[in-house]
């Protein structure tokens, strides 16, 4: 049985009618739609930018006008929320009428390979520009076919000012701008494809000269009903991994589709790999900076949305934890396993029954306790009160089992005894900061009996879902384990939850398999980095008096420092900036503490789950850039990396 | 000049490759280039060593030097200790830097790069081309015998020295997206043919899965023939392979029983024969159906890459692969190899012979 969770939707599933079934429109929701809301999706250039994983593919392939006509031709109410998802960006009107035709174009390698063609870089980007226009005519047809309609239904309509430019493209007739574009395809295809490219003279006496339909058309026409009425359709061209261009090619396209003369609506998808060290580190700092709206960057010409945005951090938690649930609980119902059972929500899977340790292991913790009164002086009516803070915690609802009772007691009186320095040899005085009993110290608390004793830390949906880093693909790849266990237990007729500690394993071992499986650039140094974070942050986070309540998940860079890493440290901001780019850290610039501004870099989820190190955000280790460098410059002069 | 042909095809396997290659170059007054990889398999070393002991036989090679990034410092001077055995058997040769990556590493060259280096260069001098394919990689040794094969009017010969111990020790980290061939694109790409039929032919191996998971993702093939080495030196390969693969046969690729494709892991021709008789039976059923490709994927052993090569030649069908962004070896493997005489294997692509 094929289990959904191991590879994305938009990967493997061509039917549009299976693709809506299992895809959340969460991610139009959250990131596109406010910007249609401002008119500013289709008249210029977008820029999407995010991880691998975030969701770039998906958002395409809603938009793709074959996906939207299987949204309108199914009344199911189960597209309802898509429906208004893609109203609310401008895609549907009035939740019936279809208003764009979108074709997404993934710019693979053979794109990136015209750059290294032996001509002039003026007429490499030109056969770059042609092709790609030449296949999105290709890909508006072929969508409007697919969808049932002859070339006759179809006509292109001309900008008023460009109608004489018609001809350049084939003329007015679908059937011979058809042919026109699948001509322009083939000729520059074998140019890029040859074994040994063709003299340049060759080129320049075969080239079709001056193919630029976008300069041409403003829109297209089909016709809808019987009746002959034709509706009109924007074209969005929507290029896919826009990443694996060089930069010059990518500058000379961004520069193309940036012109507000263009009638086609254009929207560039792309991972931070793009942009260069300077500008991928900097597009989280300027993410930050920017106006109202959060992680965007308007201009007159072009729109900038960043998935995964790093301000407003908790909110874009909770709507990953929305998308995610929706995401996997539309995937099991596609598993017949599941369905036929009608176990249809992984929350409800996931048992979230809270582990306690055995009496043995909490007599243990408990004398421990008792060692620690004794060794610190501490007296019995301090450690009275001590006790009841704990008691008021768990008076307010949040029930705690007897191990963690004990190890927040331990983490407590080690508190105590830093909060008083100046404490007589017998005696007793206040600390000078009070000891209050929060979430933090109860989650530093089962951070230490994690590592001390392998007690559950990772389970539950929601913990499920933080691991992820708001990324969907990593959400999914954690996922596919516990689901593939699930489906056993299934299969052997029992019950398919899965108990805290079954599923604390499971994620476990599987960060570190995926950790183990990167193989993007770089991907050996940043191991090397996420590695000596991480057991930094563990050896901070086991501190006994969990200074930091969870612990540390980041390293904190002074803020005016960290700008200079790509002038100071070139191949630091280079290891960094694939880091970035594959989700392995994040960066969070403008942490303020102690007065003080930050840039963490933040140990993604699967190297906070390979380390054992909370999921709760904020905690870090104050470090320098010379000492991040250091971290690698002692593997990079043994030739590891 | 004429060249093989699925009928006509001259090849020497084991003991029969040295056999070929006394009688037929031993004072012949033959002249003989070979071109060959300089890299740190221990298997870059025993053709040249061969040809380089022929009496009376004028050699000159060219060596291949395959460059990727942040290479470990143990395979450079692996590749070091080989070349200098090289260069006393063969004393009159020339190495060629070849750099695999774009220097932003987002595009795969390699292909390109041997091809523009070597079709400049000429071969009226010599009666004899060989191209051995023992330490070349597939991106770099296609387009290579695809350059010399359609341009070459002399004889053309590809050799390989296999090894299956060594392609067990040897491990490799490749790059996450698949891509096709340089020179083997045929028209797969083109938009404007609309949706094709394509048949997947990969080659099942060890250790392979996740090359193979990224070139199904790169295509999502309408149909996929899984091909295991029976008969091979391991007689229980094809068991282990189908059960490693049991998922993505079962799931993914949908595969059905009977369309699993044996081919002698030591035979190229098997695989050759086999390739062009599945593309005629598919040709006459698309005839009148549109535009139909079978893709091949080489992933599995040098002899059985070296029949996909010659089927994707012929018949110009496009070839998928994922590049290697770095290799390693096991210690100790190179000194084990010498103990262990390789499987020496050779095809007569075109001439005189033909």
């Amino acid at each position: 049985m094929i289990n959904p969770f191991e590879k994305r939707a938009t990967e493997y599933i061509r039917d549009s009618e299976a693709f809506l079934a299992m895809v959340s429109p969460e991610p139009l929701n959250a990131y596109i739609s406010k910007y249609a809301k401002n008119g500013n999706l289709y008249d210029r250039l977008v820029r999407i930018v995010g991880t691998p994983g975030s969701g770039k593919t998906t958002i395409a392939t809603l938009f793709q006008y074959k996906t939207i006509a299987a949204v309108l031709r199914n009344s199911s109410v189960s597209y309802a929320p898509i429906i208004d998802a893609l109203t609310s960006c401008g895609a549907i009107a009035n939740g019936t009428q279809q208003c764009i035709l979108g074709c997404r174009l993934p710019l693979e390698s053979d794109y990136r390979v015209y750059w290294e063609l032996p001509y002039p870089d003026e007429l490499k980007s030109g056969l770059l520009i042609s092709m790609i226009q030449a296949r999105s005519i290709l890909g508006w047809i072929r969508n409007l076919t697919n969808a049932g309609h002859s070339l006759e239904d179809i006509r292109f309509v001309t900008r008023e000012d460009a109608e004489g430019a018609f001809e350049c493209i084939g003329g007015a007739e679908t059937k011979n701008i058809l042919a026109r574009a699948k001509e322009v395809e083939k000729d520059i295809y074998l140019i890029a494809a040859a074994l040994v490219p063709p003299r340049y003279e060759q080129v320049r006496e075969n080239l079709p000269t001056a193919y630029m339909p976008f300069d041409v058309i403003e829109s297209i026409m089909v016709k809808s009903n019987s009746q002959g009425d034709m509706l009109p359709l924007r074209p969005l061209m929507i290029l896919d991994d826009v990443h694996s261009l060089h930069d010059k090619q990518f500058q000379e396209i961004q520069s193309w589709l940036s012109r507000r003369e263009l009638r086609v609506a254009r929207w560039m998808l792309m991972r931070f790999d793009i942009l260069s060290p300077q500008e991928s580190l900097n597009e989280v700092l300027i993410d930050t900076q920017t106006m109202q709206s959060s992680a965007t960057r308007n201009s007159r010409d072009v729109t900038s949305i960043l998935l995964q945005q790093s301000d407003g951090r908790l909110q874009q938690r909770k709507l990953f934890r929305k998308m995610a649930r929706d995401m996997a609980n539309r995937y099991l119902s596609q598993m017949s396993v599941f369905r036929t059972r009608k176990l249809t929500d992984l929350a409800s899977l996931l048992d979230t029954t809270d582990f306690t340790l055995s009496d043995g292991k909490i007599a243990e913790i408990k004398a421990e306790c008792e060692k620690a009164q004794r060794k610190f002086s501490i007296s019995d009516s301090r450690m009275k009160e001590l006790e009841s803070s704990i008691d008021d915690y768990t008076r307010s609802g949040k029930q705690i089992g007897r191990d963690v009772y004990y190890a927040t007691l331990l983490v407590l009186m080690n508190r105590y005894v830093k909060r008083t320095p100046n404490r007589p040899l017998f005696g007793d005085i206040e600390p000078f900061q009070p000891l209050t009993v929060r979430n933090g110290v109860i989650d530093g608390a089962e951070i230490h009996l994690l590592h001390k004793y392998g007690r559950p830390y990772y389970f539950g949906i929601d913990e499920l879902c933080d691991a992820a880093t708001e990324n969907a693909e990593q959400f999914l790849h954690l996922s596919s384990i516990l689901v593939d266990v699930m489906i056993t237990r299934l299969i052997r007729q029992r019950n398919a939850s899965l108990s805290a500690e079954n599923q604390h394993k499971l994620l476990r071992d599987r960060a570190g398999d995926l950790i183990n499986q990167w193989g993007f650039p770089r991907s050996h140094a940043v191991k090397i980095i996420v590695d000596e974070i991480g057991k930094l942050c563990v050896e901070k986070s086991l501190q006994k008096n969990a200074p930091l309540n969870g612990g540390a998940i980041a390293i904190g860079i002074p803020q005016e420092e960290f700008p200079r890493i790509v002038t100071d440290y070139p191949e630091l901001a280079q290891i960094l900036h694939f880091a970035v780019a594959y989700n392995a850290l994040s960066l969070v610039y403008d942490h303020s503490t102690k007065g003080r501004k930050w840039c963490l870099l933040e140990l993604g989820g699967l190297a906070i789950l390979k380390h054992g190190l909370t999921l709760k955000r904020g905690g870090f280790i104050e470090f320098s850039t010379a000492k991040l460098n250091k971290l690698i410059s002692h593997e990079a002069s043994n030739g590891q990396i | 000049m004429a060249k093989y042909s699925r009928d006509r095809c001259i090849e020497h396997r084991g003991p029969s490759v040295e056999t070929f290659v006394d009688d037929y170059f031993a004072n012949s007054g033959r002249k003989c280039c070979i071109i060959a990889g300089a890299g740190f398999d221990p298997r870059a070393v025993y053709i040249s060593n061969l040809l380089g002991s022929v009496e009376g036989l004028s050699v000159k090679g060219y060596y291949i030097k395959e460059e990727r990034p942040k290479s470990a410092k143990e395979l450079s001077d692996r590749a070091d200790e080989n070349f200098e055995k090289i260069a006393e058997a063969v004393a009159d040769h020339e190495i060629i830097t070849i750099n695999i990556f774009s220097d932003d590493m987002k595009a795969i060259l390699g292909g390109r790069r041997v091809a523009e280096a070597f079709r400049g260069k000429d071969y009226s001098g010599f009666s004899d081309i060989i191209v051995d394919l023992s330490a070349l990689s597939v991106g770099t040794s296609f387009p290579l015998v695809s350059l010399l094969f359609k341009t070459v009017k002399c004889n053309l010969h590809l050799m390989v020295a296999a090894n299956a111990g060594i392609d067990e020790k040897t491990y490799s980290t490749e790059i996450s997206e698949a891509d096709l061939i340089h020179g083997f694109r045929s028209d797969l790409d083109l938009e404007g043919d609309g949706n094709v039929a394509t048949l997947w032919l990969p080659q099942l191996a060890k250790d392979k899965k996740n090359v193979l998971q990224a070139i199904y993702k790169f295509r999502e093939f309408n149909d996929v023939c899984p091909i295991l080495p029976f008969p091979s030196l391991n007689p229980r390969c094809g068991d282990e392979l189908l059960t490693s693969f049991m998922h993505e046969i079962e799931g993914a690729w949908q595969v059905d029983s009977r369309s699993i494709l044996y081919a002698d892991e030591n035979n190229p021709l098997d695989l050759y024969r086999t390739i062009l008789r599945i593309d005629d039976e598919r040709k006459k059923v698309f005839e009148n159906f549109g535009k139909s490709y079978v893709v091949l994927s080489p992933t599995g052993s040098k002899m059985l890459s070296i029949g996909a090569l010659m089927a994707a030649l012929e018949r110009n069908l496009p070839v998928v692969y994922v590049e290697t962004l770095e290799y390693n070896i096991e210690a100790g493997c190179a000194s084990e190899a010498g103990d262990v005489a390789p499987l020496l294997g050779h095809v007569w692509l075109k001439g005189d012979v033909y």
